[in-house]
C-alpha cells in the first residue's frame, strides 16, 4: 500500500468490483485501465479485491456458446487433412515403401501365382480379428536382399514383401500379441493367409500362408520361427506362427524358384524390420507352441514360454519363471537360480553328430510372446521358408522338408528315416512342431526317405537325390490310414532308384531330447532338462 | 474514509415503506418508472418481494442505476428502450434488490443478507487483512456502516445504496472491505512515529541536463500505448504484481501476460530510442540513457515509469463522480 500518490477522484467500489468481475462496458473498462495505469492505490485495491483462493469461488457466468464454425472447429479437420496428405506424400515418395513400386521381374516370373485367400484359409470368426489385428495390406515389394544373404532391412508401415534369394517363401505377419487367454480361445480359428493379400501385387510370394497367431494349448503342432532383428534397430519381436491342421493349408514353394519372397506385414507401425538369416534357427525336434489354457499363478501375461511335451516353462511379465508338468493346468514357481531376470525361454537341442554351428538348435519358440509387436512366421510354407533359409546355412549336403497330411496340415512328431542307399546307414529324426525335419551331415547321393506317424500311412520315397552343393528339400505327405499300411512312392524319374538293400545302420539314432533354456537380461543362458534345476551354459 | 474517492455514493434514501406493494399492484406513481411489463418481469426476477422491496422502489433503484451509468452506454449516447431493457436484465437483480432493501432498512432483507453474506464477509476480511482479529474487526465495522448507523442530516445512509448490480454483491463487499482496509492502513501509518527521520534529508541530486528530453521522450512513448498496456507496465514494473495477479485482473492467462510484457518492453525500448533520437539524442546517447544492456530494460523502465508523471499518467480519470446521487 503506497502513500505517495493521492488522487482526487477514484473509481468507487461499485466500479472496481464490476471491473474485477469483467462486468464493465468497454468504454468504462478503458477508463478504468487508464486510471489504474497511473493510480497505484486503485491498482492495490483492485489487486486486493480479487477473490482469493481461500474464498469460495463465485461461479462465473457460463460463456456464450460459440457457433460451430468459429475458432478451431473448422481448422482442426483441415489441419488433420493436411497432415494426412503430407504423410501420404512422404510415404508415397519413399522409395522403399512406395505402394506401387514394381516388383522384381524375376520374382514375378519365377514364382507361381499366389493362392486366393479362400484357398489359403477360411475366414476367421468374428471374435478372432482381435488377434489378427492387421487388415489385409497390399504387400509391397522391394529389392532389399543381396546374394550374400546378409539379411535385409526395409522400412515398413503397413505391409511389404521383401525379396531375397534362395528362400522359397516366407509369410510372416506382424501382429500384436494377444493375452494368453484370448489366444487360447482363438487357437482353432482359421487364419487368413497372406497369400491372397500378396497376390494382387504380383510380388510372387511363393504361396506364403500366414498362420494364425497363438496356437492355443490344445492347438495342433505349430511352426516356430525366430526372427532376430538386425542390429539395434526398432525391435520386431520374435515370431510365433501356428497352423491349425484343419485350416491352414500349407502350400509348398517350388524349389525351382530362383527368387524368394518374404512377405512381412505388420498391424502396428514398426519403422524398421530387419531379419538376419543367419540367426533364424530351426527346431529339429518336436516342439509345440502352446498357450496355457490356465493362467499363471501370478495372473500376469506370459512374456515367454517354452513347451516340451507336457512340460511348459513360462516367464511372466515380472520375469518370474513357472513350470507346469501337466500341460499348463497347474503351475508352480521355479526358484530363481540365476542372476538377474529371466527374459526369454526356449528349447535347445544338442544333437549328437551334427556339424558345428548347427548343433545347437535354438527355438525361441515362445519367446515371441514378448510384449509389443511380433512377427509370426507363416504356417507350413512360412516355416519351410525359414527352414530353407536355415538350410542355406548348413554346411554340406543336407535333407530337409515338411511332413504334412492330405489336407496340407503339418504333422508334428512324425518319424523321418533317411537311409543311405550306398552305405546302408539310417538316420532317424522327428519332425518338430511345424512338421519340419532336417537331416544334415549327409554325403551326396541318393537316399531313401521314409516318413511315418501314428494314424497315418507310412510313406517311402525310394530315391531322393541329395545334391552336394546345396540343401535338398523333400516334403512328405502322409495319408490317413492304419499304422500297418505302407505305401511306396516312387519319386521322379530323374532320381536314381536304388535297389541294393543292405543292413541298415543307424548313425544318428541317439538324438538327445531338447532341453529348456532361459536367457537372462544380461544375456546369460541357463538350461534345464526338467525345468526345475537349472545350470549355466 | 479520508479521501473523496473512498466515499461511496451515499444516497438519500426514500422513507421506508411499511407496506410493500406487490407486482399485481398497479398503483399510479409520480416517479418516472419503467414500462410496467418490464418492471414486473424484473421485479419477479429479482425476487424483490422476499426482500420487502416494492415495485416502485425497485423502479426507482433501477432508474437511478441506469441513469448513473447511462445504461451501460458511453457518455452522450442515448439508449433506446431495448438497450435499457437489456441493461436491466444484465444486472444482478436479486442482489441489487437485496442491497437496496437492506439500505432501506427492511429487516427481512437484513436477515437474508446476514444469512447469505455474513460469513463470506468475515472470510474476505480475514483474507484481506491476513489476521483473524483485524478481519473480524474490519467486517464488523463495515457491517455497522452498511446497516446505516451513520446519519447525515438526520437520514440514514448506507453504502449499499451505491451498489449498482453490475458486479456481484460479494465482489462489491470485498472491494468495499479493501477500501476500508486501505483507510485503516493510512490512519495507522500516520500514527507511526518518525524517530528515525531526525537527520536532515539529503540534498537532491542535480538533474542531468538531458533528463527533460528523456522525460519528454518517455512521456511521448507512453502516451502512445494503450491503456491496458500502460496498466500492465505499471502493475508489473511499479507495483511488482505477479503475473498471476495481473492475469486475474485482466482475465487472461498468466503466460499471455508474460508474453505481452516482454513484447511491450521490447517495443517500448525501440520506440524510446527512436523518440530520443528524433528529439536530438544520438543513438549512442539514447542507448546509454536506457542502458547499454537490454537486460537492464526492466530497471530502466521502472525508473522511467516512476519519473514519467506527465499528463498521460497524471490524468485524473473519474468516470463517475463519486458524489453522484440517485
Amino acid at each position: 500500500m503506497s502513500d505517495r500518490h493521492q488522487f482526487e477522484y477514484h473509481p468507487d467500489a461499485d466500479q472496481i468490483s464490476a471491473f474485477v468481475e469483467r462486468a464493465l462496458p468497454a468504454h468504462e473498462r478503458e477508463q478504468m485501465l487508464d486510471h489504474l495505469a497511473v493510480c497505484p492505490e486503485c491498482r492495490a485495491v483492485v489487486a486486493l479485491s480479487l477473490p482469493s483462493v481461500e474464498e469460495p469461488a463465485k461461479p462465473l457466468p457460463a460463456p456464450a456458446r460459440k457457433p460451430w464454425w468459429s475458432g478451431w472447429a473448422v481448422a482442426w479437420p483441415a489441419a488433420a487433412a493436411l497432415a494426412a496428405i503430407a504423410l501420404f506424400v512422404v510415404y508415397y515418395h519413399h522409395p522403399a515403401t512406395a505402394p506401387n513400386a514394381p516388383a522384381p521381374t524375376q520374382m514375378a516370373s519365377a514364382n507361381p501365382p499366389a493362392l486366393p485367400p479362400s484357398q489359403g484359409a477360411s475366414p476367421a470368426p468374428s471374435s478372432v480379428p482381435a488377434l489378427h489385428g492387421s487388415q489385409p495390406h497390399p504387400a509391397v515389394s522391394s529389392r532389399a536382399g543381396s546374394a550374400s544373404g546378409a539379411g535385409f532391412a526395409a522400412k515398413q508401415n503397413h505391409g511389404m514383401a521383401v525379396s531375397s534369394q534362395s528362400i522359397a517363401g516366407l509369410a510372416m505377419e506382424g501382429r500384436n500379441v494377444a493375452p494368453p487367454a484370448v489366444m487360447a480361445l482363438a487357437s482353432p480359428a482359421p487364419s487368413p493367409g497372406t497369400t491372397g493379400q500378396n497376390a494382387p501385387t504380383g510380388t510372387g510370394s511363393a504361396g506364403g500362408v500366414g498362420g494364425s497367431v497363438g496356437g492355443g494349448f490344445a492347438a495342433p503342432p505349430s511352426a516356430v520361427a525366430e526372427a532376430r532383428l538386425q542390429k539395434a534397430a526398432p525391435v520386431a519381436p520374435p515370431a510365433i506362427a501356428s497352423a491349425p491342421p484343419a485350416t491352414a493349408a500349407g502350400v509348398m514353394a517350388p524349389q525351382a524358384s530362383s527368387g524368394e519372397t518374404v512377405a512381412v506385414t505388420s498391424a502396428a507401425p514398426m519403422p524398421t524390420v530387419s531379419f538376419d538369416a543367419a540367426n533364424i534357427a530351426i527346431a529339429e525336434n518336436e516342439l509345440q507352441i502352446a498357450q496355457p489354457r490356465h493362467p499363471l499363478p501370478s495372473g500376469l501375461p506370459i512374456l515367454s514360454m517354452a513347451t516340451q511335451a507336457d512340460r511348459i516353462v513360462a516367464i511372466d511379465t515380472r520375469n518370474a519363471v513357472f513350470l507346469s508338468m501337466d500341460g499348463g493346468k497347474h503351475w508352480k514357481a521355479v526358484p530363481v537360480q540365476w542372476p538377474g531376470r529371466a527374459v526369454k525361454a526356449g528349447l535347445v537341442l544338442y544333437s549328437a553328430g551334427s556339424s558345428a554351428g548347427y548343433s545347437r538348435d535354438k527355438t525361441a519358440s515362445m519367446a515371441a510372446l514378448t510384449a509389443g509387436n511380433s512377427v509370426s512366421a507363416g504356417s507350413s510354407s512360412g516355416a519351410l521358408a525359414v527352414q530353407s533359409r536355415a538350410l542355406k546355412e548348413l554346411p554340406g549336403p543336407s535333407l530337409a522338408g515338411t511332413v504334412t497330411d492330405a489336407t496340407g496340415a503339418v504333422i508334428a512328431g512324425a518319424s523321418v528315416s533317411v537311409t543311405d542307399n550306398a552305405a546302408h546307414a539310417v538316420r532317424t529324426v522327428k519332425t518338430d512342431g511345424a512338421g519340419r525335419y532336417v537331416v544334415d551331415g549327409l554325403a551326396p547321393g541318393t537316399y531313401q526317405v521314409e516318413a511315418q506317424a501314428t494314424g497315418f500311412n507310412r510313406q517311402v520315397l525310394a530315391a531322393v537325390a541329395v545334391a552336394e552343393s546345396r540343401p535338398t528339400v523333400q516334403d512328405l505327405s502322409l495319408t490317413i490310414g492304419s499304422a500297418s499300411e505302407s505305401v511306396m512312392v516312387e519319386t521322379e524319374s530323374n532320381q536314381v532308384s536304388v535297389s541294393k538293400k543292405t543292413k541298415a545302420k543307424s548313425v544318428a539314432a541317439s538324438q538327445a531330447p531338447p532341453v529348456f533354456e532361459i536367457t537372462t537380461e544380461n544375456g546369460a543362458r541357463w538350461t534345464s532338462t526338467d525345468g526345475l534345476t537349472w545350470k549355466p551354459i | 474514509m479520508d479521501t473523496a474517492s473512498s466515499k461511496p455514493a451515499d444516497l438519500v434514501l426514500p422513507p421506508p415503506i411499511e407496506q410493500p406493494s406487490t407486482a399485481d399492484q398497479n398503483a399510479p406513481s409520480l416517479i418516472p418508472r419503467l414500462p410496467l411489463s418490464l418492471l414486473q418481469e424484473l421485479w419477479r426476477t429479482a425476487d424483490a418481494e422476499t426482500c420487502g422491496l416494492s415495485l416502485d422502489e425497485l423502479s426507482i433503484v433501477l432508474t437511478a442505476v441506469g441513469k448513473r451509468v447511462n445504461h451501460g452506454l458511453p457518455p452522450g449516447a442515448t439508449p433506446d428502450a431495448a438497450q435499457k431493457a437489456a441493461f436491466f436484465r444484465s444486472l444482478h437483480l436479486s442482489e441489487l434488490a437485496l442491497a437496496h432493501a437492506c439500505a432501506l432498512g427492511r429487516e427481512i432483507a437484513w436477515e437474508n443478507f446476514l444469512s447469505r453474506y455474513r460469513s463470506a464477509l468475515v472470510h474476505a476480511a480475514v483474507s484481506i487483512t491476513g489476521s483473524a482479529t483485524l478481519g473480524n474487526d474490519l467486517a464488523d465495522s463495515l457491517y455497522a456502516e452498511l446497516y446505516g448507523l451513520r446519519q447525515t442530516a438526520g437520514e440514514r445512509r448506507s453504502p449499499l445504496a451505491s451498489y449498482s448490480g453490475r458486479g456481484s454483491l460479494l465482489g462489491w463487499l470485498r472491494t468495499t472491505l479493501v477500501q476500508r482496509w486501505r483507510d485503516h492502513h493510512r490512519r495507522t501509518h500516520r500514527e507511526t512515529p518518525l524517530d528515525n527521520f531526525d537527520s536532515p534529508a539529503p540534498a537532491p541530486t542535480p538533474i542531468p541536463s538531458n533528463l527533460e528530453q528523456l522525460t519528454a521522450g518517455v512521456a511521448h512513448t507512453l502516451r502512445g500505448l494503450a491503456a491496458e498496456d500502460r496498466f500492465l507496465l505499471s502493475a508489473y514494473y511499479l507495483d511488482r504484481q505477479t503475473l498471476l495477479q495481473i492475469a486475474q485482473t485482466l482475465a487472461v492467462h498468466e503466460a499471455t501476460i508474460s508474453r505481452r510484457i516482454k513484447r511491450l518492453a521490447d517495443n517500448l525500448r525501440k520506440q524510446l530510442i527512436e523518440n530520443l533520437i528524433s528529439s536530438g539524442f544520438s543513438k549512442a546517447a539514447a542507448e546509454e540513457a536506457l542502458g547499454a544492456d537490454p537486460r537492464d530494460i526492466e530497471i530502466n523502465l521502472s525508473t522511467l515509469l516512476q519519473t514519467s508523471q506527465t499528463s498521460t499518467f497524471s490524468k485524473k480519470t473519474a468516470p463517475t463522480a463519486a458524489g453522484d446521487t440517485l
